[in-house]
């Protein structure tokens, strides 16, 4: 072994691998602060039974151990995200988990201000974000920080600060973030670091992505942070990583994983962690009065709620294509929707009711919403792309007509025609707002000034929104707006 | 915003995700995109869902078989 290697193990022993020493209240006995941490649920309401079973088991180890999410709790589940109180379920199994503080993610908008209001003050536990300022007028429970004091007497100190598009404002939709405001992540984080003066342990609990959490960490002087818990990215952190000496931790997403994160103090000062990345898993030990819960809200005849009535049959894809492209237009409020045929997963469609089941049958991806602008050209080329990566791949247009020329032999595209809804040619140099699903742009490949942005609303979503203010359905058996030549 | 894929750049709508990166990727390599996409990690060796949010400057890349 070389003198290096030597010198280096004997200073791991005296000063104690993943120790540091930090300031903190003098005692005679070591004191432990225990945290699991969890990210990015998205209304994976199925895993909480056993999400539970495991904090139960847990707390009987560590009775006083924080519970705390780092964000996005809400979305991603039609059972909570179309309950009648928009996410509710979420904040009940949290509730009764025993959740002590959740950061603020970009999902936590989507049930709307009001009711994203009504969530904060309903709640248990703490919402906190630094980089947010509130709606005047409003109510939020909403902090930037908190501080935490154990029985133990130690004092722990939680920020959080938000991701931010290159708009300033974090993924969601626009009508969701009426009257909220915003500042940029990196400069508020340094903002609170006063707070290690009165803490044991400072921790940021943020949504904000894994490598920008990496970039935060870097900016922080020494020892003035003792943790970074992340969302954002779905990142499963399973060794640790220490950056500028600061621990950064995410759990996947979904319940899939929790993070079990363990600090402990000793009399002198120092300070040793680590952590554990645990899996939650598909099968175990339940929660009995959590899977009650469950099993309640998964029957919510929400579900087959009639939202509207459709007077006729949809005999083919084609009709259920531009119903489909209609409400894609609507809820984007752009002038032209696209939707490829690949989106429609059924052929038919009785008339009679429809149900939020129907459209998530008709339209189970997920997809987001996207809005691009596009020039005439851009759009031609956009269209034509699709056209060629399947054969026949055509796209549903709501705002405008389709004419495609297809070779007779070979079923290659000739050419394609944009047409107005009156039958005239579209302006080429003409710039349009489109809309489309994040599938079809991300697949398309063509030359565009925009790249675009989402909603952060789902199709089915945006689809189920709009009918719920239109009530009723037009007859599209008449409707043609796909011609196709040879 | 701009994300790079195994070193590849691209420029992707505002808000995408991992599997909208690896679809992009594909696209842009004249490849289709592989059922179902492959696992992706982070520059920093962690492995990266597919519906993770990306932010600008994130590096992806796709984990060998």
């Amino acid at each position: 072994m070389n003198k290096f290697l030597s010198i280096l193990i004997l200073f791991l022993v005296f000063t104690g691998c993943g120790m540091n020493k930090r300031k903190s209240q003098k005692t005679d006995t070591e004191r432990e602060v225990v945290i699991l941490a969890v990210n990015d649920i998205h209304a994976n309401i199925d895993n909480f039974p056993r999400f539970a079973f495991m904090v139960d088991s847990l707390r009987a180890i560590y009775p006083d151990m924080l519970l705390v999410s780092a964000g996005d709790y809400q979305t991603g589940n039609p059972v909570n995200d179309q309950y009648h109180e928009k996410g509710r379920p979420m904040i009940e199994l949290m509730n009764s988990v025993g959740f002590n503080l959740s950061a603020v993610g970009n999902h936590e908008f989507d049930v709307g201000v009001k009711t994203f209001e009504t969530h904060t003050k309903s709640a248990y536990f703490d919402h906190i974000c630094a980089n947010l300022i509130l709606p005047e007028g409003m109510e939020f429970n909403i902090k930037p920080y908190k501080i935490i004091t154990l029985p133990n007497g130690l004092k722990v100190g939680f920020i959080s600060v938000l991701a931010l598009g290159s708009n300033n404002l974090p993924e969601c939709h626009p009508d969701n973030l009426v009257g909220f405001s915003f500042t940029n992540p990196f400069e508020t984080a340094q903002k609170y670091l006063y707070l290690k003066d009165s803490t044991d342990l400072l921790i940021y609990i943020n949504h904000f992505g894994f490598e920008n959490d990496v970039k935060l960490a870097n900016t922080f002087p020494k020892e003035a942070v003792d943790l970074i818990i992340g969302g954002h990215s779905h990142t499963k952190v399973e060794k640790e990583q220490i950056h500028n000496d600061i621990m950064i931790t995410q759990a996947g997403r979904r319940l899939d994983y929790a993070t079990l994160i363990r600090f402990t103090v000793y009399p002198d000062g120092q300070l040793n962690r680590s952590m554990q990345l645990l899996t939650i898993g598909q099968s175990g030990n339940e929660k009995a009065d959590v899977r009650t819960m469950v099993d309640k809200y998964n029957s919510n005849p929400e579900m087959m709620e009639v939202i509207a009535k459709a007077p006729f049959d949809f005999r083919t894809t084609d009709e259920l294509g531009y119903w489909m492209a209609d409400a894609l237009k609507a809820t984007a409020k752009t002038e032209i929707a696209v939707v490829n045929k690949g989106g429609v997963r059924i052929d038919y469609l009785p008339a009679g009711e429809i149900t939020r089941k129907t459209i998530f049958t008709i339209d189970p991806f997920g997809n987001q919403i996207v809005t691009v602008t596009l020039t005439g050209y851009e759009l031609k080329a956009f269209i034509s792309n699709m056209f060629g990566q399947n054969e026949y791949s055509l796209m549903y247009p709501s705002g405008i007509h389709l004419n495609y020329v297809v070779g007779k032999e070979d079923n290659k595209l000739i050419d394609l025609e944009l047409l107005n809804e009156d039958g005239t040619p579209l302006n080429m140099d003409k710039t349009y707002s489109v809309a489309t699903s994040s599938y079809v742009i991300t697949t398309a490949d063509f030359q565009r000034k925009d790249s675009g942005k989402t909603l952060s609303v789902t199709t089915s979503e945006g689809w189920i929104k709009w009918l719920l203010e239109e009530k009723t359905v037009k007859n599209y058996q008449e409707v043609k707006r796909v011609f196709i030549n040879e | 915003m701009k994300v790079t894929v195994n070193k590849t750049e691209l420029t992707i709508f505002q808000g995408a995700t991992v599997a909208d990166a690896l679809r992009a990727y594909y696209t842009q390599q004249k490849q289709k995109a592989p059922s179902p996409l492959p696992e992706v990690e982070d520059i920093y060796g962690n492995s990266v869902a597919h519906d993770g949010a990306l932010t600008e400057g994130n590096q992806l890349i796709i984990k060998e078989k």
